[in-house]
């Protein structure tokens, strides 16, 4: 059994899509507007009104001054032939394209296969890309691609190939005009009356062309379909006529790049888990940038916020004259949340809320503490909020600490010692100063013995007459106020 | 949550563990609250850690704004620290920026800014509006705005807490659990409260009184 999927009007189709208006209201494309141009395709609304393609554009006006012309528009014809080929490629990996607007896929081998819940499927992923398709289900490739060219309804399912054949016109399904005029001439509509003709005798009238379109129509001779051996990549590009200066046109186009790509992802079952932007300058380097989603979605508005406040405070050394948007994507994977684990509620909120904090502090001075592998004091970096905590089961419970916790300056501040039988007995920093009263130490580290790193220190605990109690340190670069305890 | 008082221990002074779970458990969703800091190495930062430990056990998120970069991560739980989100700032305007980024995240339950390095005429600076507007936006969001400060001055706080007690050199050879009973905690405030904070403010309204007339 085979598929065809087939977008009647496809270049018209496309450059539809990115109007408001639909299908409905006639509407002509043309190579280019101008007076003189051709009608390539015309919707059905058009061709009511007697405009059919072949025309100049002005004799389509004239038959019709409301009918709306278009030019054509090569990228939004890649961008949905993508899509198409992604959501035929989810029916079957067997799938041929065989031209822009038809696609006809292998299904032979799905199980218990429903075709019209399968074309329910395919239709709803079709609306959602603003256009309007046939599906065919035939036994042959030939056959799907005869009723893909002559269908008038959205779903055909050909069970009875001579009675499908009966109503089949021959002209749509034969590209030779020659003969299609000679069959016309003896009164022969339909692939149904071309097949019930003797094959020698259609092969001594029309040759090898009337003998291939009857042993087609037969089912006798099944061609092999052509598929694509590259794997989909989810990347739209732009060379731009004129650069740009400002923010605002170039996310116009990165809207309509995420739109597109969305879709794409959408037909193909996949999920965005980066993106990259990548922009031409003018005199200067391109400027790229990775952005890795807090989780895998496939949803264009948080897409398009992630991407706008990711170029909000960019600036680039020149205007720009192209720009690219590559999405990685990835397959949904079900996950099950354990009952005990702490997760982040929304991802999504979160990797705003940092990169607002990044915008205000910084983007080192944003995370969670995570300690170096060095006994160094204060040896601390930070790394990402992780937004799914296992319980941790420790062999151990870690020891209570003893005594207040301390509060650290950072840096530490340059102090003067005065010792007294070599402890010490007067402090004074920039911004305390006191007799010692108590101190507790010597404290002696050391750390990193073994390369360059290495340091040592001699750490006091000192209470002075105010009571408080702080933190001093004597290294080889002289003392230091480390902070103040409680 | 009554089960947790011991009257045998009535002094208001002594705030146990226990009391301190009561009180994250119960405000947590529900309101701004002042840690006053009364005088320098008074403890406070004892009880600070203790709440960041208590929400970790509860399985949420919280955030630290550390005006000054004063915080050391070291002596907090590994556990704990994993559910720590830490935002070292510069300056107090950076503070209160990443509070207000903050309090509108639904995934951190508490937020601890801690404005204990301003001084007396920078904490006074900062407009009383700007506090009501993040209470309010705390109890929409359902998280906690806990600021540690040197000397009570949030208007907005619902219950402001003062600790003052002197550490010497001795206390270093006593147990983190054991110093935090020993410090003069009280509640110097208590305002509108979320029905689920009354236990915990029974129990200490009747410690209270229990103290005054001993």
């Amino acid at each position: 059994m085979f598929s065809a999927l087939h977008i009647p009007c496809f270049a018209l189709q496309c450059r539809l899509r990115l109007t408001a208006e639909g299908l409905k209201p006639s509407a002509i494309l043309v190579e280019d507007v101008t007076q003189s141009s051709l009608v390539l395709e015309a919707n059905a609304a058009a061709r009511q009104k007697k405009i059919t393609p072949g025309i100049s554009s002005i004799q389509a006006l004239s038959r019709d001054p409301n009918t709306r012309v278009f030019a054509q528009c090569p990228t939004s014809e890649t961008s949905t032939s993508r899509a198409l080929q992604n959501l035929s490629l989810g029916i079957s990996p067997i799938t041929e394209e065989t031209r822009p607007g038809l696609y006809i896929s292998d299904i032979s081998g799905i199980k218990d296969l429903r075709p019209k819940a399968l074309a329910r499927h395919i239709q709803k992923h079709i609306k959602d890309l603003g256009l309007s398709a046939h599906m065919v289900f035939a036994p042959t490739p030939d056959l799907a691609e005869f009723g893909a060219q002559s269908s008038k309804s959205n779903l055909l399912i050909i069970r009875d190939t001579q009675a499908f054949l009966d109503t089949c016109p021959v002209n749509t399904s034969c590209q030779d005009h020659d003969l299609i005029a000679v069959l016309n001439l003896w009164g022969i509509k339909t692939l149904g009356a071309f097949t019930r003709m003797p094959i020698d005798a259609v092969t001594d009238r029309f040759g090898q062309t009337g003998r291939d379109l009857w042993e087609r129509a037969m089912g006798r001779k099944r061609r092999l379909l052509v598929v694509n051996p590259e794997t989909p990549t989810f990347k739209e590009s732009l060379e731009l006529e004129y650069p740009l200066y400002t923010l605002e046109p170039l996310l116009f186009i990165l809207r309509r790049f995420i739109t597109d790509l969305c879709n794409q992802l959408k037909c193909a079952h996949l999920l965005a888990q980066a993106i990259e932007i990548q922009l031409k300058l003018e005199d200067a380097d391109p400027w790229q940038k990775a952005i890795q989603l807090p989780e895998p979605i496939c949803w264009q508005d948080t897409l398009f916020s992630v991407i706008e406040k990711s170029l909000e405070n960019v600036q680039i050394p020149g205007a720009i004259t192209g720009l690219s948007l590559k999405i990685e994507p990835i397959e949904p994977t079900a996950q099950q949340r354990q009952i005990f684990e702490t997760s982040i509620k929304n991802p999504w909120r979160l990797a705003d809320t940092i990169d607002r904090l990044a915008a205000i502090v910084g983007e080192e001075n944003v995370g969670t503490p995570s300690f170096l592998n060095t006994h160094r004091p204060d040896a601390i970096r930070l790394k990402p909020l992780e937004k799914t905590l296992e319980i941790w089961e420790l062999e151990e419970p870690e020891p209570e600490p003893y005594g207040p916790p301390l509060r650290r300056c950072r840096p530490p501040q340059v102090a003067h010692v005065i010792l007294h039988t070599g402890r010490p007995a007067y402090l004074r920093t920039t911004t305390l100063k006191g007799r010692i009263i108590d101190a507790r130490g010597p404290f002696e580290i050391s750390g990193d013995w073994w390369d360059q790193q290495f340091w040592k220190q001699t750490e006091w605990d000192v209470q002075l007459e105010n009571k408080q109690i702080y933190r001093i340190s004597q290294s080889s670069k002289g003392w230091f106020f480390e902070g103040s305890y409680g | 949550m009554i089960i947790a008082f011991n009257p045998s221990k009535s002094d208001v002074s002594h705030w146990h563990a226990t009391d301190r779970q009561i009180l994250v458990r119960d405000w947590l969703g529900s309101a701004c609250l002042e840690l006053v800091e009364s005088q320098i190495a008074c403890g406070a930062q004892i009880h600070v850690e203790a709440l960041l430990e208590e929400a970790s056990k509860l399985q949420s998120y919280a955030a630290i704004i550390d005006t000054q970069q004063t915080w050391n991560p070291s002596q907090l739980s590994s556990e704990a620290l994993r559910h720590i989100l830490w935002v070292r700032c510069r300056e107090q305007s950076q503070a209160l920026r990443a509070a207000d980024v903050l309090i509108r995240d639904e995934n951190f339950r508490i937020i601890l800014i801690d404005l204990r390095t301003l001084s007396h005429s920078a904490l006074k600076r900062i407009p009383q509006s700007h506090w009501y507007r993040l209470q309010r936006i705390a109890q929409n969001q359902n998280s906690t705005l806990i600021a540690a400060t040197s000397f009570p001055s949030i208007a907005a706080s619902q219950l402001r807490i003062e600790i003052g007690a002197h550490l010497d050199l001795s206390s270093f050879h006593k147990k983190r659990s054991d110093l935090s009973e020993h410090l003069n905690t009280s509640i110097i405030r208590q305002r509108t409260l979320s029905p689920q904070a009354q236990p915990w403010i029974q129990i200490s309204a009747q410690k209270q009184q229990e103290a005054q007339a001993s």
